[in-house]
């Protein structure tokens, strides 16, 4: 028997078998072993709105974690479109199952922030820069002394 | 004790740090500061980018995914276990590290099958779209060269294709180069009639990597198989991007890339039906591996990447389609509201939205990518932008010299975001509206002077 936690959703007209459920998209199929873990649990118990709003929070934290603009930016948005696709989903097991993918998926960018961010170059992308100095000085290929100039004059 | 450490502090102390630091490699080694990465880029202080003369202020925004795209994380994720604990070569029978090697690769064998509606028995991994063209071309031929003496491609197909087949030619083979319409499409009357009773192989790509036109492939499919040729596609732009569907359209052979959907380079695949066979000579001798077809050591991390990159992309098309379209709109009708003199190569109707190749009147081609250099976008492709020359598929589809050589190619992908294209939208306008300014030919045409028309002196 499963226990059922207590907290500001039961009980009230928000109850979790009135509303529609906020899912994950459908990712990869490859077992992991949480996601081997969480099947036989979550087949059982669809997992409540609080669940799903957790994960959905834990990806955007995750997504914040990357240190490549392009990467970072699709992980967020991909996990939003991703969640909002799913919100028509009526059948638990299948709630289920898409919640389980989800946890699979958010260990894999949790793991993938660390080995990008264990790998970034020093510049960051120009998206990122805010008035970038060519900008400012009307020429891509203008010269500009910056303090390294100075510094590479006087070494012999 | 005490007396000890007092004098080795003391001699520390006097000692020139110069003389204590040159004795010790630790010293040596702490006294370059680390870098994360090898500095390839030249310098990077102050985040300012440096090569090649070029000063930027920071990496470009890629757009240029036809050249190639940025490996997704959910594909690394899959790569590095092959890299790390399980690094087995998959031919090796008698312990585990290669029959999990060899359970990944048939794992992804069926995934790449999976998106094009195959059987995994019909796909072979190879290194990459480029060794699958020239297996195919190559291969099929010379295994038929009693019976099959004629090849049957376009203009607008890949160097490597068009390479092989002047290859053949030196052979003794004969190949029919189809001229293309000016939207870039193939003429089915012209390819019905150059097909021939000893036309072996008819090559023709699915989605050209320039113009970013797609072929009627179902058409030509139905077409080779009434005439018993055997119908071959460069898919490698087209792969997760179009659906593709190997019964419907017929196809006998077909190339595959893994650098083109978001999966590690220097891995690609080659389709070779079973029903009806399709005989290919291997062109790799070695052990026999993959059935023979293409011998040498499959490489389990490239080839588990390819097949991650394509479960993806079955999952992803549709969001991914609808999204690009929406982007190559915004980018198109940007650039359009703000400058005139603006042409698409190639069909709009027949198109893969994430390719979208430009032409700008009056500005100089060279120049407007000098200025362009926040932006990583190609002219022509990548193969052929070593030379000076207009791109070749441009001068197929007959476009002018002068705006063959304006032509930029820009490339929208799974990860391109609104910012980025409104950024390109800008710098691309303010480029071409400086070089037009000054330019005597542009002050010409606002006057009302026709170009054509002009009688240019001798000096």
């Amino acid at each position: 028997m499963k226990t059922i936690r207590y907290n500001s959703y039961n009980g009230t007209r928000h109850s979790r078998y009135l509303l529609p459920y906020l899912s994950v998209a459908k990712p990869l199929e490859r077992p992991t072993p949480i996601a081997g873990l969480l099947d036989s649990k979550a087949m059982a118990t669809a997992p409540s709105r609080a669940e799903v709003l957790s994960l959905l929070r834990s990806f955007l934290q995750a997504a914040r974690k990357f240190s490549d603009y392009n990467i970072r930016e699709y992980a967020a948005r991909r996990a939003i479109d991703g969640f909002r696709g799913n919100k028509a989903l009526s059948d638990p097991s299948a709630i289920a199952a898409a919640f389980a993918d989800g946890m699979s998926q958010l260990e894999v960018a949790k793991r993938q922030a660390a080995v990008y961010s264990s790998y970034a170059p020093k510049t960051k992308s120009v998206m990122e820069v805010k008035m970038s100095p060519p900008e400012r000085y009307g020429t891509s290929c203008g010269i500009r002394w910056g303090s390294g100039e100075y510094r590479k004059i006087y070494v012999f | 004790m005490a007396a000890a450490a007092a004098s080795r502090l003391l001699r520390r102390a006097l000692t020139p740090a110069v003389a204590r630091r040159r004795f010790s490699t630790a010293a040596v080694a702490a006294e370059t500061p680390p870098s994360p990465l090898p500095s390839a880029t030249g310098e990077e202080d102050a985040g300012m980018v440096s090569m090649k003369g070029v000063r930027i202020s920071g990496r470009p925004l890629y757009l240029d995914m036809q050249a190639t795209t940025p490996v997704d994380p959910r594909v690394l994720d899959a790569m590095l276990p092959f890299y790390l604990s399980r690094f087995g070569n998959p031919h090796s029978r008698t312990h585990l590290y290669g029959w999990e090697s060899e359970s990944a690769v048939e794992a992804a064998r069926a995934s790449v099958a999976a998106l094009v509606a195959a059987d995994p028995k019909e796909i072979f991994f190879t290194s990459g779209a480029t060794e699958s063209n020239n297996i195919s071309v190559k291969g099929l031929m010379r295994f038929h060269r009693a019976r099959k003496r004629h090849v049957v491609t376009t203009q607008t197909e890949h160097k490597c294709v068009l390479d092989s087949c002047r290859h053949l030619q030196q052979e003794g083979f004969e190949v029919t180069y189809l001229p293309v319409r000016p939207d870039g499409l193939v003429d089915l009357d012209h390819l019905a009639d150059a097909i021939r009773p000893d036309t072996g192989l008819v090559s023709v790509m699915a989605v050209n990597n320039e113009i970013g036109v797609v072929q009627p492939l179902e058409e030509i499919g139905r077409l080779c198989r009434e005439k018993g040729a055997v119908f071959h596609t460069d898919a490698a732009q087209a792969l997760g991007k179009i659906p593709i569907d190997v019964e419907k359209m017929g196809i006998g052979l077909m190339s595959l890339s893994g650098h083109k959907i978001y999966g590690p380079k220097g891995v690609g695949a080659l389709y070779v039906r079973r029903r009806p066979r399709v005989r290919i000579e291997p062109q790799m001798n070695g052990g026999g591996q993959e059935r023979g077809i293409r011998s040498g050591t499959v490489p389990t991390p490239l080839v588990v990447g390819m097949g991650a990159a394509c479960e993806i992309a079955m999952k992803e098309m549709d969001y991914d389609s609808r999204r690009i379209s929406a982007l190559q709109e915004r980018l198109l009708n940007g650039i359009r509201a703000k400058l005139d003199g603006v042409v698409v190569n190639g069909s709009l109707e027949h198109r893969y939205p994430g390719n979208l190749n430009l032409s700008f009147a009056f500005v100089e081609g060279e120049s407007l990518l000098m200025g362009l250099k926040e932006v990583a976008v190609s002219s022509g492709s990548a193969c052929t932008s070593a030379s000076l020359e207009p791109s070749y598929v441009l001068r197929a589809l007959g476009v002018d010299e002068d705006m063959a050589h304006t032509s930029i190619r820009f490339g929208i992908g799974r990860f391109t975001t609104e910012a980025e294209i409104d950024k390109a939208i800008e710098l691309t306008v303010r480029q071409v509206e400086k070089l037009r300014e000054m330019s005597p030919l542009y002050e010409m045409v606002k006057e009302g002077i026709d170009i054509k028309s002009i009688q240019w002196a001798q000096h």
